[in-house]
């Protein structure tokens, strides 16, 4: 009996053992750490590759949040569609734990993965002139996500080189504003001199050069000369701001852009047109020092383009520019239309004007996809009873290209420059403006360099309309309205009008629009309400997402939320 | 459930009377001095007629056996007045009493509800008397009652402690969620892992439903939440059996969303507009329009759901099964046809189908062969073909478009017969029926299992060793032959032609013709068992090891194999005290490889009190069995390698002075390299009675399982790290409950009638779940319930501008009259984050069932009754609050009881706006309803005609029958339903059904 039992059981046994087998592994399918860090790799392939995402997490615009552009949260536009999330920034519906331009989870994303590139670079043998390169090149995208962190949130945390891992805890602090201003610069200042000289080979196009780096440090240092930063923060532990104002960071800013100036690398380009829909110019000094690279498409046509077109030529209409910034742009001879002496006519609001309007907006009449653009009451771009069409009269033209006699759109370039030549002037003039008791010539040059290209007639006094002899405050407000009409749309006023502190006044206001009547062939035009801004001064900066706060006890919040 | 006698015992003919009088009178003239004993016979059959071989007749008056041969027929010694115990194994014993026409002829009803009789368990099939497992089984006839198309929807309310509940009526996509106590159990066919969504329930003998760790010990790795197990019906020895059911019937929408029509919706848009200080969208003109109806193309109110959909959608299921046998050789084939046809319209001009649809083919065969005394076979063939069909934009898209779209949008066509349409509605949803195309899809699974066991007596008595191998394959197959067609807006008139402007909107796009394989999936599952039993005297043990490697690859992905050992020990003494051990030690490749395996034992203890001798010789009780059992199971619940490292591919970059994407690759998902099952520890405690002569039975169990190692995302994870944290081993929830099974079955005179009811109580608990700062205790999501929804509490609306101005409002919120007002719970003056409390009940939720029916005279009924109690149901979204969709969005009757100056009393709902409302869409008590409801899940009726009847026309049964599924639904929703409460999707339907059956 015992027997027959330990034969079965032997029997049993012998039979699991025969079945058993080794277990599959892992899937080799897939791609692990040393193979992206080769040490056998002298072509670091897989290395530049890692390097080229982190390049996909630059800083971008267009029709990024909830479908609208960021200005539709200013008083330059109003998003056409009710309910999108822009609406919620435009007023000041927002919350720790509801942001739709929340940047904190995507900025230390770049970050980190610069930092285990920073870490595993050297393992791999490429050549060590191309990996100064490709590190300088990480630590530009790593000082550039911490400018997108700074402008919204203030100081945050630095975490310096760490890699972290899945089982750390990491209960880091907010580094001050100061602390962040003086990292970014630090960084700029290390890798300034090792980038790619500039211009940039060709192929190279896209990839971090000196110029980009100098720009990036001229934009933080200004930043923190602003009067939201400097000083006027309104808080005292240093993270919203310098906690005092110290006339000096100006000078510091100005410097910088004019080391940008000084490069000689940049310049204006003569077409203002162009400038957004060229992959890379061929003047031996271009305009464009840092754009978001994409793909050749139609999406930016599609989505602002005006309504009532059809098949290939269709636009959603998405972005519906105001009144407001429409009268911000001056006369041809540079008067604004509320000087008497400007030539402005309310009968034909669109005649004699800045020809950068034409190229910032389509408003009534102009030339659009072979016809005459009707956005009068009932034409078909602003029809009866359709729900998503313009709310002001006007559509979106910046950064299309010239659709004004096809018949439909085509694939073309749109890429979101992130810096370029004319804000660097601006920067400049602005600084030194602030700094400097009276306008000086430099100021004023830079104002009528860029008035000139937009093709502003000199005027008889050569200054391109401009007042003369200007005080400091006139002068602050003849570069803000520059800024505003040069760089109209490019994610510029959204945070200018924090920085210097005004967006309390500016946006918390009634936005206009121009409603149009054709009586016959005439029209006829009346200043309409199209919309609301609401700015608590809470929005000066975001919240720290709730996620993070309640995650991170040492997190201090932003004051307001 | 139970069922009770059929027919009349002793049935004779006439004739047969009349001659066994007078055989009789003559015997008592003749022979005086006899004694009254004489010789009682008969014929046993079953329900088809057909003789019943080895039916054990008893002379219980008497002591004395025989048993029936090859024909069924028997003869036993009996007086007049004895009694006559017809009893075989698999149907329900009868009593007869010898009267004085001494024939008695049974037909034996089909049981499984004996005390005498098995569950089907893990691999094996044990007495149900030597049961220590938690467990419930229902018969496969019982699953027939209910209309589903998908398995899981049989289920719903026949036990207790499961629950099956339903988003979508559409056919083909109408699957189940199914939970056994709260969370979602392992589904095995015949022991093998499957997941079928759609089995034939004709095929189905038996469902057990293993609730408690010994039962599904076996499992291992993935035993911890219960099993689903289904026994396939297989052939019993005897000659051809043949049973065919047709059924024939309608379904409809159990409810359908109420919108407004094109006026009204008109009138509140401009009130919504007016609310947030716009200019109205609809001028005088429009509204009277709208109102009149004298301009149906400029101004149009149509009720898409009625110009699209069939308020019937026909449902069709043709069923025949074969089974018999010789000893030898035993077969049950089983074909059957389901026609699930959908809602839509469809069109004479299309040469094509664009009904939605599913059509399912059933084919499965289980055949058993005994080689010889030791060595035998099982083959079980299972295919099945679901041919299903879609609307080229598909339903799902056109029930979204319904949503999307106010009465008052376009026409249906313009004057030239063009699609009509909007530059903001650019899908005709008449065309979206019709004008799309179609898509097919077919979905093939198929399945063998083949069986091989030995018995080796020769060896050591009640020695066997068996092997299993089952091949599943799994094949979605969809093609897409849809278009799009291109719609017009009539803008006006040409003043010089005198002809219709139209303005063209939409892409249009020719008839494609792609095939996609969407779902492929393999399994190989094999299986080596050893059993060994061994009956003393006083005592028997039952023991089973088991080896199985289950093999499965999915789409693309690595095979997935789970390998292991286990075992299970049983013991009793004298039937009376037990004892159980059952373990399993397997593991998979998805953990890391110092880590695979686990180890997961569980022991039961039982204890027959009923065959102690202080209750041996009570009357009123059948049966008590008190039993345990407690045990360690897994949760096999890790991704795909979780606990390796990879890169993936990144976001393109276009470098260079041509666009071009430059490849990227970036780190995927961070790995968790300590990866593990989670697992359970459960514990329960129950007891089976059977009372009143075993007219009533009662099962009660409590468990309490404590679910650990739950994958969750640690507390710390902030985004600071620049990566998502993995789901680490943290958490820990616990589920305890209380389950009711009872049933009771009596007959008065031929009324035979049973009553079922089942009951659960079920809570759950978050015990640990790493939380992240919460500065107050009612934010805490620990100690409430597993899934609990936090928000505000809503108090009701602001009736006044001054009141929203001077209460405290959401960060951000600019509310006014007629906005939702919260309440701020930490008094900080602000709504936020740290106002979010549970909202609902967090009482324990209460499943409940309640089955019944009777028979009287051939004449059958039964219902079902199915519930769920303390359930929150959360109703937010495009399908509730009005002009979602960018403004563009339909409205609700429910809108109609908005907030305005005028209602503010008895306003149900907040003033109207268009699009998004910061204010007023926050997660919010004030969405959140009751989603208590009963069900009478189903009703039938049947009458099977009297036997004489059906013998002359050569059958052996003849029923007919009415069904209806989800009859009626008992619920404080007016708008939804409670279980298909998402208005955008195919709604749940309601079937009533007539059919046929016969057996010959």
């Amino acid at each position: 009996m015992m027997k027959k039992i330990f034969y079965s059981i032997l029997f049993f046994t012998l039979f699991v053992a025969a079945c058993k087998k080794g277990l599959e592994t892992e899937p080799l399918d897939q791609l692990t750490e040393d193979r992206v860090f080769d040490p056998a790799d002298s072509s670091g392939t897989y290395a530049q590759q890692y390097l080229n995402d982190i390049y996909s997490g630059l800083p971008t615009g267009f029709n990024r949040i909830g479908g609208n552009i960021l200005d539709a949260a200013t008083d330059d536009a109003l998003p056409s569609q009710d309910g999108t999330s822009i609406e919620n920034l435009g007023k000041g519906q927002i919350s720790s734990g509801s942001n739709p331009d929340d940047a904190w989870a995507k900025s230390y994303a770049s970050i980190q993965k610069v930092n285990i590139f920073l870490s595993k670079i050297d393992i791999v043998p490429r050549d060590a002139a191309t990996k100064t390169f490709w590190k300088a090149d990480a630590r530009f995208l790593r000082a550039i996500s911490y400018f997108e962190l700074l402008k919204r949130y203030g100081g945050v945390p630095l975490v310096g080189d760490s890699v972290f891992k899945a089982t750390d805890n990491i209960q880091i602090k907010r580094n001050t504003f100061e602390e962040c201003v003086n990292y970014i610069v630090k960084e700029c200042d290390a890798i300034k001199t090792i980038e790619r000289a500039d211009p940039v080979a060709t192929a190279d196009w896209g990839r971090i050069s000196k110029g980009i780096v100098y720009t990036l440090k001229a934009k933080v240092l200004l930043y923190a000369a602003s009067p939201l930063f400097n000083g006027g923060s309104g808080s005292t532990n240093g993270l919203q701001g310098y906690p005092t104002f110290d006339k000096e960071r100006w000078n510091v800013a100005a410097q910088a852009a004019k080391d940008v100036i000084n490069l000689n690398v940049y310049g204006l380009e003569t077409s203002y047109t162009t400038i957004f829909t060229t992959r890379r110019s061929a003047l031996a000094k271009p305009e464009v020092i840092l754009a978001y690279l994409r793909a050749i498409t139609t999406d930016v046509e599609a989505n602002n383009g005006p309504i009532g077109f059809t098949n290939a030529a269709e636009g959603d209409g998405k972005t519906s520019p105001t009144q407001d910034l429409v009268d911000a742009f001056p006369m041809l001879n540079g008067k604004a239309i509320t000087d008497v002496t400007s030539g402005y006519s309310a009968a034909a609001p669109y005649t004699g004007r800045d020809k950068r309007l034409d190229n910032t907006v389509l408003y009534n009449g102009t030339l659009w996809l072979n016809k005459p653009l009707e956005t009068f009451v009932g034409g078909i771009s602003n029809p009866a009873r359709n729900v998503v069409k313009t709310k002001t009269g006007y559509y979106m033209r910046k950064f299309m290209a010239d659709f004004s006699t096809a018949t439909q759109y085509a694939n073309k370039d749109h890429n979101f420059v992130i810096f370029r030549y004319a804000d660097v002037m601006l920067m400049s003039a602005e600084a030194l403006n602030e700094y400097n008791a009276t306008p000086t010539a430099e100021v004023y040059q830079v104002l009528k360099d860029i008035r000139k290209r937009a093709g502003i007639t000199v005027g008889t006094d050569g200054l391109y309309g401009l007042k003369a002899n200007m005080t400091q405050a006139e002068m602050r407000d003849a570069i803000r309205n520059e800024r505003r009409i040069e760089m109209a749309f490019e994610e510029q006023r959204f945070w200018d009008l924090r920085r210097w502190k005004i967006a309390e006044t500016v946006l918390n206001k009634s936005l206009t629009g121009m409603q149009i009547t054709k009586v016959g062939t005439a029209f006829t035009y009346n200043r309409v309400t199209a919309g609301q801004v609401i700015f608590p001064t809470r929005m000066y900066l975001y919240p720290i997402p709730y996620s993070e706060t309640s995650r991170n006890r040492n997190l201090i919040q932003n004051s307001g939320w | 459930m139970k069922r009770s006698l059929h027919g009349e015992p002793g049935e004779y003919s006439f004739k047969l009377k009349r001659a066994l009088i007078t055989l009789i009178l003559l015997i008592a003239t003749c022979t005086t001095i006899m004694a009254q004993s004489t010789e009682v016979k008969g014929k046993v059959s079953d329900v088809y007629g057909k003789p019943l071989v080895d039916v054990n007749i008893q002379n219980a008056s008497i002591q004395k056996n025989t048993i029936t041969g090859i024909d069924g027929l028997y003869k036993i010694d009996a007086s007049k007045g004895d009694t006559l115990i017809v009893a075989l194994k698999g149907f329900a014993t009868q009593q007869f009493i010898v009267n004085d026409k001494f024939e008695v002829n049974a037909v034996m009803i089909e049981s499984r509800s004996d005390l005498d009789t098995s569950y089907n368990i893990l691999y094996q099939s044990q007495k149900k008397a030597l049961s220590v497992q938690a467990l419930n089984q229902i018969a496969g006839d019982d699953l027939q009652k209910t209309t589903s198309a998908s398995f899981n929807g049989l289920l719903a309310g026949r036990i207790a402690g499961l629950y099956a509940t339903q988003l979508t009526g559409e056919p083909g996509n109408d699957n189940f969620t199914l939970t056994l106590r709260g969370v979602a159990p392992q589904v095995l066919i015949d022991g093998v892992p499957q997941n079928f969504t759609y089995i034939n329930p004709e095929m189905v003998e038996s469902v057990t439903v293993l609730k408690d760790a010994l039962s599904t010990a076996m499992l291992g790795i993935r035993g911890s939440g219960g099993a689903v197990l289904i026994t396939t019906k297989r052939g019993a020895e005897g000659p051809q059996r043949i049973s065919f059911t047709a059924t024939s019937g309608v379904q409809q929408a159990i409810k359908r969303p109420y919108f407004l029509n094109a006026f009204d919706y008109a009138s509140l848009y401009n009130e919504a507009l007016a609310n947030d200080g716009r200019a109205p969208a609809y001028s005088q003109q429009d509204l009277d329009l709208y109102k009149n109806g004298t301009d149906p193309l400029g101004h149009p109110d149509i009720d898409w759901q009625k110009q699209v959909l069939n308020k019937n959608a026909p449902y069709q299921r043709y069923d025949l099964a074969i089974t018999g046998g010789r000893k030898a050789a035993r077969y049950f084939v089983n074909l059957d046809y389901m026609n699930q046809e959908g809602a839509f319209k469809t069109q004479s001009f299309n040469s094509y189908n664009t009904n939605n649809g599913l059509e399912r083919y059933t084919l499965s065969s289980n055949i058993d062969i005994d080689f010889n005394k030791y060595l035998s076979t099982s083959l079980h063939l299972y295919g099945q073909i679901l041919n299903g069909n879609d609307p080229g934009a598909t339903a799902a898209a056109i029930y979204a478009n319904f949503i999307a779209t106010p009465n008052g949008a376009y026409p249906v066509t313009n004057p030239d017969g063009s699609l009509a349409g909007t530059e903001n509605y650019q899908s005709n949803i008449y065309g979206q029926s019709v004008l799309t195309g179609y898509r097919p899809y077919t979905s093939s699974n198929f399945n063998v299992d083949l069986s091989l066991k030995g018995n080796l007596d020769p060896v050591l008595k009640g020695l066997w060793v068996k092997g299993l191998a089952a091949l599943s394959n799994k094949l979605l197959e969809s093609i897409n032959r849809s278009k799009s067609p291109l719609v017009y807006q009539l803008t006006g008139v040409n003043a010089t032609t005198n002809q219709n402007v139209y303005s063209q909107y939409g892409t249009i796009s020719d008839q494609v013709n792609t095939t996609a394989y969407s779902a492929r999936q393999r399994l190989f599952y094999t299986e080596l068992s050893a059993g060994y039993s061994y009956k003393m005297k006083n005592s028997g043990i039952d023991a089973l090891v088991l080896t199985s490697d289950d093999s499965r690859m999915i789409d693309d992905q690595l095979v997935t194999n789970l390998v292991g050992v286990s075992g299970r020990l049983s013991y009793n003494y004298k039937e009376k005290y037990l004892a159980e051990v059952a373990t399993a030690y397997n593991g998979s490749e998805r953990y890391p490889e110092n880590n695979r395996y686990g180890f997961f034992p569980a022991v039961g203890l039982g204890w027959v009190l009923s065959k102690e001798d202080f209750l041996k010789n009570t009357n009123w009780l059948n049966n008590l069995k008190l039993r345990a059992s407690y045990g360690k199971t897994g949760n096999n619940n890790a991704g795909y390698f979780d606990y390796e490292q990879y890169y993936e591919t990144g976001t393109a970059y276009n470098f260079g002075n041509t666009a071009s994407a430059a490849t990227a690759i970036r780190r995927s998902d961070i790995a968790n390299p300590q990866i593990t099952w989670e697992k359970a520890n459960k514990l329960n405690i129950g007891f089976d009675a059977a009372l009143f002569n075993n007219t009533l039975s009662i099962t009660a169990e409590y468990y309490n399982n404590k679910y650990y190692d739950l994958l969750q995302t640690p507390g710390f994870a902030t985004a600071v790290a620049g990566f998502t944290y993995p789901l680490t081993n943290i958490g820990t929830n616990r589920n305890t409950g209380f389950e009711f099974q009872v049933a009771y079955q009596n007959k008065l005179g031929s009324f035979n009638y049973f009553i079922a009811p089942n009951v659960a109580i079920a809570q759950s608990k978050v015990v640990f779940q790493d939380e992240v700062y919460r500065p107050y205790t009612y934010m805490l999501r620990t100690g409430m319930p597993v899934g609990q929804q936090f928000g505000y509490v809503a108090d009701g609306l602001f009736q006044s501008t001054a009141e929203a101005k001077s209460s405290p409002v959401p960060v951000g919120a600019n509310p006014i009259a007629g906005d939702i007002k919260y309440r701020d719970l930490n008094g900080d003056g602000k709504i936020d984050q740290n106002d979010q409390t549970a909202l609902g009940s967090t009482a324990p939720m209460i499943y409940y069932g309640l089955n019944l029916g009777f028979n009287i005279k051939g004449f059958d009924f039964s219902a079902l009754l199915q519930g769920v109690k303390n359930r929150n149901l959360m109703l937010t979204g495009n399908t509730q609050w009005e002009f979602q969709t960018n403004g563009k969005g339909q409205a609700y009757v429910n809108n109609l009881n908005r907030w305005t100056p005028q209602t503010a009393a008895t306003a149900t709902y907040p003033r109207v706006t268009v699009g998004p409302n910061y204010n007023n869409q926050q997660t919010s008590s004030y969405w959140l309803h009751s989603g208590d409801y009963m069900r009478l899940k189903n009703v039938e009726i049947g009458y099977t005609l009297p036997v004489f009847i059906t013998k002359k026309i050569g059958l052996a049964s003849f029923r007919i029958f009415v069904n209806g599924t989800n009859i009626l639904t008992a619920t404080s929703l007016k708008d939804v339903d409670p279980e298909g409460s998402d208005l955008s999707l195919y709604p749940v339907q309601k079937t009533f059904i007539a059919g046929v059956n016969v057996k010959f």
